[in-house]
């Protein structure tokens, strides 16, 4: 499995560069009170930074005032401050013995402009002169000792401000992190269900393979073997025998017996047919496809379908009929094909009542079935002039003349006038292909049309179904300068229904175009057949 | 004891039919497409073949046109599913196969069929 | 001041970045899931249909293939051959030599026994004009109609095919492609499943021939390509019609569909004036023209996609010509969304204009700039020692990883769909091309897009400045006048 391995690679390369991330969150040099001084100490002097002591008179601190060295200044009746430093090391040698003593002696001051400031306020002033490249960071690495230790102690604790929420004041850090985990987990979930669904899979088909070893031959035995009488009087030992109980009971096992039923079905004739309708239902699979017909999942109710179909199960016809109105596609029109194959007494007003438009792959699967049905089932097209939607009376024109049933041109005579235009084009369609030749008055009407799609079906007719007076009016529009196209069309219905006429025409002109589409028309390898 | 060729990649007919011909004792080799079976042609040395049209890498129209030329005695059946082109159909009979079975079929009308050509 | 602008900048950039990762891998992700979905139902569908029966039943529609030909004197023959021997009932195969400098013309009509016909041909798309249109005077090849005409181009061409196209549903394949014998069938399905929506085009996953056994128009045995430029295109391909399209068919947004095999409702080609010769991307153009035809008049409207494998062809494994591919595809993409600006984020055009046009501008069009940029920025971020630079070195990192997702999934859709590629060591190296691709392939196809952009920018000629105006309307085609000089 090269997935896999490449699966782990991606995982831990991730993880890598997270860790790598954040070491290298910040760009200052310390990270808290300890580093700070040691960063100070290494700086030696800061501009306009200076350190000095405060004294407050207690016990024992009395004699540091006389020390000459910390040249102390009164501040106030208690307070006294020494001299300022400007050099952090120098300030902190004098010191450091009496910073460090129980309790502290002497207090650390700094003056940042001469203004004394706090240890953050110090802090803010010294990164931001870091961060203008006023001073730089030394490239000694930091140690920190024991006494920045010790004086780091003095500071009250205070975590620093600007890294106490570091994680979350950096959005920067906070988005990309964000984007990392939800793509992790994104990938990994998918990878999950990927990995999950294969092995299922393999898993299945591993099974399938081993069922359908299992059910090939003792198929095979008892279709040749017994006969249908023998077959309807098994019994569930009987059943046994042939298959192992315990694999038999299984489902996936089931649906690989239908599946090798169903499929044998379709290529077996005569008394085979038979035999595996009786082991369909022996076997109690009619119940399988059954139930299917239940499910929420559109595949496995038209699966049932389909399986109905094939195997003949009458009893669940009418759950079939209350799918023929599904708003899904593959179970309305599967479920109609079923109902039309196994009713006793069948006629179209299933179509008929349909309220979603017919496809024209349903017309084709239901074309199919009528065609077949035709001689054994007394079929009702005409209902479907009169369907709801335009698309199930369009397809019962279309049927007329599938089939071929001119029984059915009076009827349709009866409505042509009345239904609109883009039912008039199938109508004379139909009478074009069947060659109705009474319908002439109508192609006529047609070609007086303002609609020019009307025109244009109604010239195709008149070539073939129309009269001396669809003549003249193909002569008519061709005087009213109509497109190539239609020039064309009308020439080429004209010559086919009076040659003469077309002749006549074609002599008295001599426009180019004509000429053109006249070449066009006589040429015998233009002919369409 | 004859021995019968059975070119057909659908397993379950393919199974089918050589059930029923062991039945009525012949011996049998299946297999399941185009190349196989021109091998088989060879090393099985079949007395009859019986071969799909529409199958993997060599159709049925080639094993018919290898059989004749290498085997010209050994008859063949040709077994098709209905509504397969006209074309392939006549050019099979064309080349002198012996019989030509339309499905759906029923097994036991071919194995009439092949008793009465092998015979 | 100088310095505060251009830190200002980096900041910027920096959001920048990160919505574009952020948004990348939301769609990437969106992607699959769709596409596995639509996949996954087209699967169940296929279970249900008898493609037997569209041959000859008398419902079906009739099919107009139009393949233009220029040069192709060496082929032609043969591919006309099995093009006319494709199994359907009604269909006719035009092909068009657009003005072949070879002998293209001649080995058909030695070939086909072709005859000068008076066809009255009617240039109702304008082209350029035809010298003769030809038939067969045998019966086995009635089926067959060439078009000799000067040369115009490709567009040209097809449009030269579609004005004597005589059947309802127009396909226009490029002459060279290998086609399935079940294709007609399986594309026309769609088609025939339309119910309230009015199918305008469907459009075909193209596969990989390179290095495959080809018998009787069908691949039998697939092989991946010898080069890593071939290898990477398979990958390609199966990520951009086993994912994209597949996804894109999903919430009905498609807005390519391959030139190479794609098939049309001719009313609505007739409708909006056929190609736009005057574009690189002409396939592109025309499905988003009549797609903004149909949401101009409110019609509702569906394009479909096969993915199953029907139509094969060889793609250059040549650097250079793969290049000039590249720059073509895109600035086919830049010019046909400067031509249909008008529906950028337009919600009148509904998907179109709120998500598929913003997508190709955004992830198409500028992508190679994106990308560009985004290289450029981490560098500098990395000279100005810019920590933030690790960010963008895990983002980076954190797309890589992306993409492998994204090829190794289109991988395994193809696996679960059709496993037509059933060599293990084959599976390996597509896998060991996924690794690296990004690293060596990636940068050059970035490149070439860029080119395509500078080509655009240089754009020669008046045409142009037209493509720079746009369409304000989808019929607006009709209103170009054809070039009177070549």
């Amino acid at each position: 499995m090269g997935k896999r391995s490449t699966l782990v690679y991606f995982i831990v390369v991730l993880f890598t560069i997270n860790l790598g991330e954040s070491f290298a969150q910040d760009s200052l040099p310390y990270r808290d009170s300890t580093s700070f001084f040691k960063f100070l100490e290494q700086q030696e002097e800061i501009p306009a930074l200076v350190y000095r002591f405060k004294l407050e008179l207690k016990e024992g601190s009395e004699a540091l005032l006389a020390d000459s060295t910390f040249q102390f200044s009164q501040l106030d009746n208690s307070t006294w401050i020494s001299k300022t430093y400007p050099n952090f090391s120098s300030w902190y040698a004098a010191g450091a013995e009496y910073l460090a003593s129980d309790p502290p002696l002497l207090q650390p001051e700094f003056l940042v402009y001469e203004e004394v400031s706090d240890y953050q306020a110090t802090l803010d002033y010294v990164s931001n002169l870091l961060r203008n490249q006023d001073i730089f960071i030394p490239e000694s690495s930091l140690e920190v000792g024991d006494e920045l230790v010790m004086l780091a102690n003095l500071v009250p604790y205070e975590p620093m401000v600007k890294y106490r929420f570091h994680f979350f004041s950096d959005y920067k850090l906070v988005i990309v992190v964000s984007l990392i985990v939800f793509f992790l987990i994104m990938a990994i979930g998918m990878i999950l269900f990927m990995v999950v669904i294969k092995t299922r899979h393999s898993k299945i088909e591993a099974l399938k393979e081993k069922y359908e070893a299992q059910i090939i031959g003792p198929l095979s035995e008892v279709l040749f073997e017994k006969s249908e009488e023998e077959i309807n009087l098994m019994t569930d030992a009987d059943i046994y025998a042939i298959f192992p109980e315990k694999d038999f009971k299984k489902k996936l096992f089931k649906e690989v017996l239908i599946d090798k039923i169903i499929s044998l079905n379709k290529k077996m004739k005569g008394d085979f047919k038979d035999k595996l309708k009786s082991l369909y239902k022996k076997f109690k699979l009619d119940t399988i496809s059954y139930n299917n017909l239940k499910s929420k999942r559109w595949d496995v109710v038209t699966r049932g379908l389909v399986e109905i179909n094939e195997m003949d199960v009458v009893e669940a016809l009418p759950v079939v009929r209350d799918l023929t109105n599904a708003s899904n596609f593959y179970i309305r029109s599967q479920s109609i094909a079923t109902l039309l194959n196994l009713s006793e007494k069948v006629d179209l007003s299933t179509i008929k009542k349909q309220s979603y438009p017919l496809s024209r792959w349903q017309q084709m699967n239901y074309l199919r079935i009528i065609k077949y049905l035709q001689i054994q089932k007394s079929l009702n097209i005409d209902t479907l002039f009169y369907g709801e939607n335009q698309t199930i009376r369009l397809f019962g024109y279309k049927l007329v003349r599938m089939l071929g049933r001119v029984d059915l041109i009076g009827q349709l005579a009866e409505i042509a006038p009345n239904v609109d235009d883009v039912e008039k084009i199938e109508i004379l369609k139909t009478y074009k292909i069947i060659g109705i030749h009474t319908e002439a008055t109508f192609v006529n009407q047609c070609l007086r049309s303002e609609n020019p799609e009307l025109v244009v079906a109604a010239a195709k007719a008149s070539g073939v179904i129309g009269d001396q007076v669809s003549a003249h009016i193909l002569i008519e529009l061709l005087n009213d300068q109509p497109s190539f196209q239609l020039k064309m069309l009308f020439l080429d219905n004209l010559m086919k229904l009076d040659q003469t006429m077309y002749q006549e025409y074609i002599s008295k002109s001599n426009d180019l175009e004509l000429n053109q589409i006249h070449a066009h028309l006589i040429d015998p390898l233009l002919q369409h057949v | 004891m004859k021995k019968i060729l059975i070119i057909e990649d659908d397993l379950l007919i393919s199974s089918l039919v050589e059930f029923r011909l062991k039945k009525d004792g012949y011996i049998t080799h299946l297999v399941q497409d185009g190349n196989e079976g021109t091998k088989a042609i060879e090393s099985f040395d079949p007395d009859l073949i019986i071969t799909d049209v529409m199958m993997p890498f060599k159709s049925g129209i080639e094993i018919i046109h290898y059989a004749r030329k290498n085997k010209p005695d050994t008859p063949i059946i040709v077994l098709s599913s209905l509504g397969e082109e006209e074309k392939i159909v006549l050019e099979a009979f064309n080349l002198g196969v012996a019989d030509f079975i339309p499905k759906p079929f029923n097994p036991n009308e071919l194995a009439i069929r092949v008793k009465r050509i092998i015979r | 001041m100088y310095s505060f602008l251009f830190y200002f900048l980096l900041e910027v950039l920096g959001i920048f970045f990160l919505v574009v990762s952020f948004s990348v891998i939301i769609i990437y992700l969106t992607t699959m899931f769709l596409s596995a979905l639509e996949l996954r139902d087209h699967l169940r569908r296929n279970r249900f249909a008898d493609y037997q029966d569209i041959i000859t039943s008398p419902i079906a529609p009739g099919v107009s293939i139009v393949a233009p030909a220029f040069n192709e004197g060496q082929n032609i023959v043969q591919n006309a051959k099995s093009l006319i021997s494709l199994h359907y009932g009604k269909f006719e195969v035009i092909i068009i030599n657009d003005g072949s400098k070879d002998d293209t013309l001649q080995k058909l009509i030695d070939a086909f026994e072709l005859v000068k016909t008076n066809y009255a041909y009617n240039y109702q798309i304008e082209c350029k004009p035809v010298r003769g249109v030809y038939k067969s005077r045998n019966e086995s090849f009635s089926k067959l109609l060439v078009i000799d005409k000067e040369n115009g181009g490709k567009a040209d061409a097809l449009n030269a095919g579609i004005n004597v196209a005589s059947m309802e549903i127009i396909s226009c394949i490029d002459v060279d492609c290998i086609l399935s014998h079940e294709s007609i069938t399986r594309m026309v399905r769609p088609f025939m499943e339309e119910t309230n929506r009015k199918v305008i085009a469907v459009g075909g996953a193209i596969g990989i021939a390179n290095n495959c056994d080809v018998q009787d128009g069908t691949v039998t045995k697939y092989r991946i390509p010898n080069t890593l430029l071939g290898r990477f295109q398979v990958i390609e391909y199966f990520r951009a019609f086993l994912m994209g399209r597949m996804a894109w068919t999903r919430i009905n947004g498609l807005m390519l569909i391959s030139g190479a095999f794609g098939f049309f409702k001719k009313d609505l080609v007739l409708a909006v004036g056929g190609y736009f010769p005057k574009t690189v991307g002409e396939d592109m153009e025309l499905v988003v023209r009549i797609r903004r035809y149909m949401e101009e008049r409110k019609i509702p409207y569906k394009v479909g996609f096969v993915p199953d494998p029907l139509c094969w062809t060889e793609v250059p494994e040549d650097e250079s010509v793969l290049s000039r591919q590249r720059n073509r595809w895109i600035r086919g993409t830049i010019e046909t969304l400067q031509l249909h600006k008008v529906v950028k984020l337009n919600p009148r055009y509904g998907v179109l204009g709120l998500l598929s046009y913003p997508y190709w501008s955004a992830f198409e069009k500028f992508a190679p700039i994106v990308e560009l940029l985004g290289v450029l920025y981490t560098l500098t971020l990395i000279v100005i020692g810019d920590f933030s630079a690790f960010y963008f070195i895990a983002l980076f990192s954190m797309l890589y990883l992306l993409s492998l997702l994204v090829s190794s999934f289109s991988i395994l859709y193809e696996q679960i769909a059709f496993h037509n590629y059933k060599d293990k060591k084959d599976l390996n190296k597509l896998i060991f091309t996924v690794l690296i691709e990004p690293f060596i392939i990636h940068p050059k196809v970035v490149l070439w897009g860029l080119r395509g952009h500078i080509d655009f920018i240089k754009g020669k000629g008046g045409w142009g400045q037209m493509i720079r105006t746009g369409f304000k309307k989808s019929e607006d085609r009709k209103n170009f006048e054809p070039e009177t000089n070549a």
